[in-house]
């Protein structure tokens, strides 16, 4: 497709996506009115709630989805595996079960950052010391190991939850799921997201490297070791900082990178910025859905991305088979 | 002559086997090396080894009288370039934009493409017979279609020294000959050099000025390639009789 034309057509797909999930919620608010008030704030009950609940919140699922595309998109290269993820991976279930080591604890919650970083790092390092990194990594073999990482963290999760006091456990249960209500502070999101957008443009050329395998990029030039070790770094960084925010949302990271390589192709200077793009907006779509269908009542988003999500990922296994 | 590539009394072993004891070998610019040997007697693992990609058990590479471990990766792989044995691709690259990884050693990591980077592939794409795939996705090409892509990213990489693992792999007769005497016409002149690890005999005598024999038990014998291969040689490698007939001013080998 023309690149102009492209560009058009993901900037509508964005504004219509911003202007139905800043309209609907337990109170839809019409869309002449959305766009006037945007414009012109006057401190009426619709302009509250479009400035302090919509657009915050919007704009935060725009986040967690750009966080989450974008592991799946460093992870994806760095396993030269279109179909790793952080989520199927069991990096995701690794900082969750220490977040809720964390919630149990009572640990204060600026420091539950490091301690999902710690989870999914921890989780990360398994996976890796288990199948390798080198070239000739059996895509199963990767697959099925985190697979098994992540059942594992989930039985560690279900024992957390079993001794947790029974007042915390729905909180818990919904932060599981992965859930935008809780919006604790954009900043630190927000903050992630773009160093880690600036990292993986910064090393786009080199990612696309290796994609052809570890020996066959060295051998082109690239030092694969410490690339591997940054963007790896990275990626774990961005899982945790995303999980920390709103839970283990699933999905999202696997398929984004993959709608979008159909059109983009896969280099990174064009896959890392529309992933983050097109992630952003399959959650606000999702998120718009989570609180709209059952309204006044919400439902955690990562429910509805995985109802998206499993389809897609069974097709594209399907469809990589032939 | 000085010596594009030096080992100096290197070893490579495989768990405790022996594979390769202490080669003594000087590689010079426009010569064409041909690496005979039975499966599993290290030709691979040499050639992973002069690429700087494993460690020797024991001895020293030099480039241009410098040692391969003083090296950048950068600056490595505009000296020695390596074709591998496999090459296989699971994204959805355009292949001309494949090719481009071969420049990826001259580029500056944020600038653009250059229009000699072009030129280059453009050309490598011609010689490879790969022009009329320059829009396909790269994880939709055969083997054969993968090889001719990863011969052309060896081009535009342009190294020194060309190590080939097994080139004439997945191609059909047709072409085969045709493109190994491509890459060896490219690097067997000026200052280059080309190594080539092969299977046949035959095709070795037809390309190579010099062979180089390893026996899997450590030993090895070199040298020029009408003094080394013979059927005696060649029986002795293969443990198995070899023979040798002439036809069109060449030899060529056939088990017995």
């Amino acid at each position: 497709m023309k690149q102009p034309l492209l560009i058009l057509l993901v900037s509508v797909g964005f504004a219509a996506t911003l202007l139905l999930s800043i309209s609907y919620g337990s109170v839809s608010i019409p869309f002449a009115a959305v766009v006037e008030l945007l414009f012109n704030p006057d401190g009426t009950t619709w302009s509250r709630i479009l400035w302090e609940l919509r657009l915050p919140r919007a704009l935060f699922a725009f986040i967690i989805g750009g966080l989450l595309a974008l592991a799946g998109v460093l992870m994806q290269a760095l396993l030269r595996n279109p179909l790793a993820d952080p989520y199927i991976l069991g990096t995701s279930g690794g900082a969750a079960a220490a977040m809720l080591v964390a919630f149990l604890l009572a640990i204060p919650t600026q420091l539950h950052a490091l301690m999902a970083l710690a989870g999914a790092a921890f989780s990360t390092l398994i996976l890796l010391s288990f199948t390798g990194v080198r070239q000739g990594l059996q895509q199963q073999q990767l697959l099925l190991s985190g697979i098994i990482l992540t059942t594992g963290w989930g039985a560690l999760i279900t024992f957390l939850l079993t001794a947790a006091p029974t007042a915390q456990i729905p909180g818990m249960l919904f932060w599981l799921i992965g859930d935008l209500g809780e919006s604790s502070s954009l900043l630190l999101p927000a903050a992630t997201l773009a160093a880690g957008l600036v990292a993986a443009l910064l090393l786009a050329k080199p990612l696309d490297m290796l994609l052809l395998g570890d020996l066959q990029a060295a051998s082109l030039g690239v030092s694969v070791r410490s690339l591997r070790f940054v963007m790896l770094g990275v990626a774990v960084s961005v899982t945790a900082i995303a999980v920390t925010a709103a839970g283990p949302i699933g999905f999202v990271g696997l398929v984004t990178p993959h709608l979008v390589r159909f059109v983009t192709g896969a280099p990174h200077r064009r896959l890392v910025p529309a992933s983050v793009l097109l992630g952003g907006m399959l959650m606000m779509a999702a998120d718009l859905l989570s609180r709209t269908i059952i309204a006044p009542r919400q439902m955690p988003v990562g429910v509805f991305t995985a109802m998206i999500g499993v389809p897609i990922f069974l097709f594209l296994m399907k469809r990589r088979q032939r | 002559m000085k010596a594009l590539l030096q080992c100096r009394e290197i070893s490579i072993r495989a768990g405790n086997r022996e594979l390769i004891h202490q080669l003594q070998w000087r590689i010079e610019p426009q010569q064409c090396w041909g690496i005979l040997g039975p499966n599993g007697c290290g030709k691979t693992s040499l050639l992973h080894s002069l690429a700087g990609l494993r460690e020797v058990e024991e001895g020293g590479i030099f480039i241009q009288q410098q040692s391969i471990n003083s090296y950048s990766r950068r600056e490595l792989a505009q000296l020695i370039g390596l074709l591998f044995q496999h090459s296989s691709y699971d994204f959805p690259t355009r292949v001309e934009e494949l090719v481009m990884s071969g420049r990826f050693a001259h580029q500056n990591l944020l600038a653009g493409v250059s229009a000699e980077d072009r030129q280059l592939v453009h050309t490598a794409m011609q010689n490879f017979m790969i022009a009329h795939l320059a829009e396909r996705a790269a994880n939709t090409l055969s083997g054969g279609e993968m090889q001719r892509v990863a011969m052309a990213i060896l081009h535009t990489q342009s190294p020194r020294i060309a190590l080939l693992d097994e080139p004439e792999n997945h191609l059909d007769p047709g072409v085969m000959f045709k493109l190994l005497q491509l890459l060896k016409e490219f690097f067997s002149i000026e200052n280059r050099s080309c190594i080539m690890v092969l299977h046949d005999p035959s095709v070795a005598v037809r390309l190579c000025s010099h062979l180089l024999l390893l026996f899997g038990d450590g030993r090895y014998i070199k040298g020029r390639t009408m003094e080394i291969a013979t059927p005696e040689n060649l029986s002795e490698l293969y443990a198995h009789p070899m023979h040798a007939v002439n036809i069109d001013d060449g030899l060529l080998f056939y088990p017995g």
